[in-house]
């Protein structure tokens, strides 16, 4: 999957975004570099606020106003996203890149119908001269696909009619239905519960096979990501500490970050919770130089404050952005 | 065996709908507490698990049942109880964000429960305050700060503290982490646990999140459609979990580890979605979505029965002891 021939649908390239909020700059991309090849599945770990969405919100280039690009680029099969134009932009959201959001009740407009809201997404999705007829089959085929019992009726239902499981359906349809090849999931089932939720990623699952898409998978459950993905990114506040295939992280986590995240999880096998991480997430207005887990990492050394780590490659594909990674275990 | 705290017999709160449906939102639950144990209640949403908080806290009156507390039944009692009785029972909600008022300081909120609950002067007061914030792990600085310059743990380690200035027996801790990230989580977690030994508490913790409970429950109950499924010993319920819902329930868990793979029962896909409590299906709660549904569950409501010491099960298919996939 990750060998030389399959090719790069999407390459993050040292990705640094600041945030301008009332006049203190917020740094909290920094350099983020990934990619993710044609038909692969990544997933992008890490606790609130550490720019997994962020993260995510660049590569459709909707960041808000008052985010400012410091350096990096996006490269969609190639082009990259920042530089586009506002067609090439268009087309590559229409067909190329869909998000899925967390919470399908805020994604849905409360006051149009299932029915407004799918022909609007596809209207946008299809060319101009595509008969509203056949953009309707399209969609009740969409809600088929997603398992919807009795898509007609859910066509015309509004969001308040439908549970939170049956929302994150029609999103789902609503991304997937226009065939588009790279599938941003934002936390698709963190706000489901856990029987739903499995039914949503069994649902993705399915679907990714079918189109042969690609995904990035973003969550904070480590379970999640290491049920869906093939290879996953490590993300601790605006930067990546650890990367590799999924079994190989999560079999053998090497940055002092990672571990301890590991560690916290709670286990259903039931051997007690670890202590937490000690400190908090950086200040971004201000924060760490060097590495920027160094304040919270228990072996850090001089070395850590004074300059970022780069990533080390210390597995074939797994590599850890620490100076100490060969020592940690 | 210790001693018995907390004894619910039959509790059922209805919500009347102004079109003259009823939200069955606690249908009949039986359970008992006892003294310095951890009691887990478990559900997905709208199976009515903090309906049973708020009816034990008094925010609710039981529509019917009992709650037979230290004695005393407190079922029907709303908020008309006793300082003790409301001093001893105490709460924790889901988010620390908006269970802290934002306006108001750190020490002004701990406050509030000790004026109306001790005799302490405002000096005395202000010294407990601080005291309980050490208790709970937070430097006593926090106590001038607002809720806005905390994070989300320590916010929620502040509603502990004012949950403890009553001096409680009993706790109720609905979602207290669900809000929070696994690093902090671990953190209000092992505080919580500490703080149990030390104070001899007894905690209902509510939670959706099985793993979670494996770790901090003494025994769990699993709640379905204002019901209850199965309750046993966490080691139990873990090792042989019996009810069809709950062997949906653990399937359905992510694991983050292949060691946990093996504590899942058979692979149960999750199939169907909890149904509105205004329209409970007759019978079983959960026949919609059982895969070993008989006739008889469509007719009648399972009762309680006790398959091993202490393990009980809500389901037709015991009437026999036979385990729903067991054998394959």
């Amino acid at each position: 999957m990750d060998n030389a021939q399959t090719d790069t649908i999407l390459e993050i390239k040292d990705l640094s975004v600041s945030f301008d909020v009332y006049g203190s700059i917020s740094h909290v991309l920094d350099g983020v570099s990934f990619r993710v090849n044609r038909g692969q599945r990544v997933g992008l770990v890490g606790e609130s606020g550490c720019g997994k969405t962020t993260t995510l919100k660049a590569i459709l280039n909707v960041l808000p106003p008052n985010a400012i690009l410091n350096k990096g680029e996006i490269l969609f099969e190639g082009h990259n996203v920042f530089t586009m134009v506002d067609r090439q932009l268009a087309e590559m959201r229409r067909t190329g890149a869909g998000m899925i959001f967390q919470d399908p009740s805020s994604a849905l407009n409360p006051v149009f119908s299932i029915k407004q809201q799918f022909m609007a997404a596809l209207k946008y999705a299809f060319p101009p001269n595509t008969p509203p007829k056949e953009l309707y089959e399209i969609a009740v085929k969409a809600l088929e696909d997603v398992m919807m019992p009795d898509p007609e009726r859910i066509m015309n239902s509004f969001p308040y009619q439908l549970s939170g499981g049956m929302r994150q359906r029609v999103c789902i349809a609503m991304t997937i239905a226009a065939g588009r090849k790279l599938v941003l999931a934002d936390e698709p089932g963190t706000s489901l519960d856990v029987t739903i939720q499995d039914q949503i990623m069994r649902l993705i699952d399915r679907l990714v096979q079918e189109n042969d898409l690609s995904v990035i998978m973003v969550a904070h459950s480590l379970g999640v990501i290491r049920e869906f993905t093939s290879y996953v990114n490590i993300m601790y506040a605006g930067t990546l500490v650890e990367g590799g295939k999924t079994r190989d992280v999560f079999e053998n986590p090497r940055h002092p970050y990672t571990i301890a995240l590991m560690a916290c999880v709670p286990k259903l096998t039931g051997e007690g919770i670890a202590e937490g991480i000690p400190g908090r997430v950086p200040d971004y207005t201000a924060p760490p130089t060097g590495c920027r887990y160094f304040p919270r990492c228990p072996y850090a050394q001089e070395i850590c404050r004074a300059k970022k780590p780069q990533p080390v490659e210390i597995d074939p594909g797994h590599w850890v952005s620490c100076y100490l990674a060969n020592e940690v275990s | 065996m210790a001693e018995k705290i907390l004894e619910i017999k039959g509790l059922k709160k209805y919500f009347p709908l102004p079109n003259g449906q009823v939200v069955k939102a606690v249908d009949g639950v039986d359970l008992e507490l006892y003294a310095g144990e951890t009691l887990g209640l478990v559900g997905e949403s709208g199976s009515g698990k903090s309906t049973i908080a708020y009816v034990l806290v008094g925010m609710y009156e039981a529509t019917d049942g009992d709650i037979i507390f230290k004695g005393d039944n407190i079922a029907k009692t709303g908020l008309h109880r006793t300082l003790k009785q409301r001093g001893d029972i105490q709460i924790v909600f889901q988010d620390p964000g908006s269970s802290l008022n934002p306006r108001r300081t750190i020490e002004q909120s701990i406050m509030v429960p000790l004026e109306i609950h001790t005799s302490l002067s405002k000096q005395e007061a202000k010294k407990q305050v601080r005291k309980l914030l050490e208790e709970v792990g937070l430097p006593s600085e926090v106590a001038e700060g607002y809720p806005r310059t905390l994070g989300g743990g320590e916010r929620q380690l502040v509603s502990v503290a004012r949950a403890l200035a009553t001096n409680p027996s009993f706790m109720i801790l609905d979602e207290p982490t669900s809000a929070l990230d696994v690093s902090v989580q671990a953190k209000v977690i092992n505080k919580l646990i500490d703080l149990q030994k030390e104070f001899r508490l007894s905690y209902l913790f509510i939670t959706h999140d099985l793993s979670l409970m494996r770790n901090v429950a003494d025994r769990v109950a699993i709640l379905y459609l204002g019901r209850l499924c199965e309750l046993a010993s966490t080691a139990d319920f873990f090792q042989k979990p019996l009810h069809p819902y709950t062997q949906m329930l653990l399937s359905s868990v992510p694991v983050a580890t292949t060691e946990e793979e093996k504590m899942k029962p058979v692979k149960v896909l999750s199939t169907g979605e909890i149904p509105s409590p205004v329209n409970v299906p007759p019978g079983c709660a959960f026949h919609l979505r059982c895969r070993h549904k008989k006739p008889i569950c469509l007719r009648e409501q399972p009762t309680r029965r006790e398959i091993f010491p202490g393990h009980y099960v809500w389901c037709h298919l015991f009437e026999q002891k036979e385990s729903p996939g067991s054998g394959k």
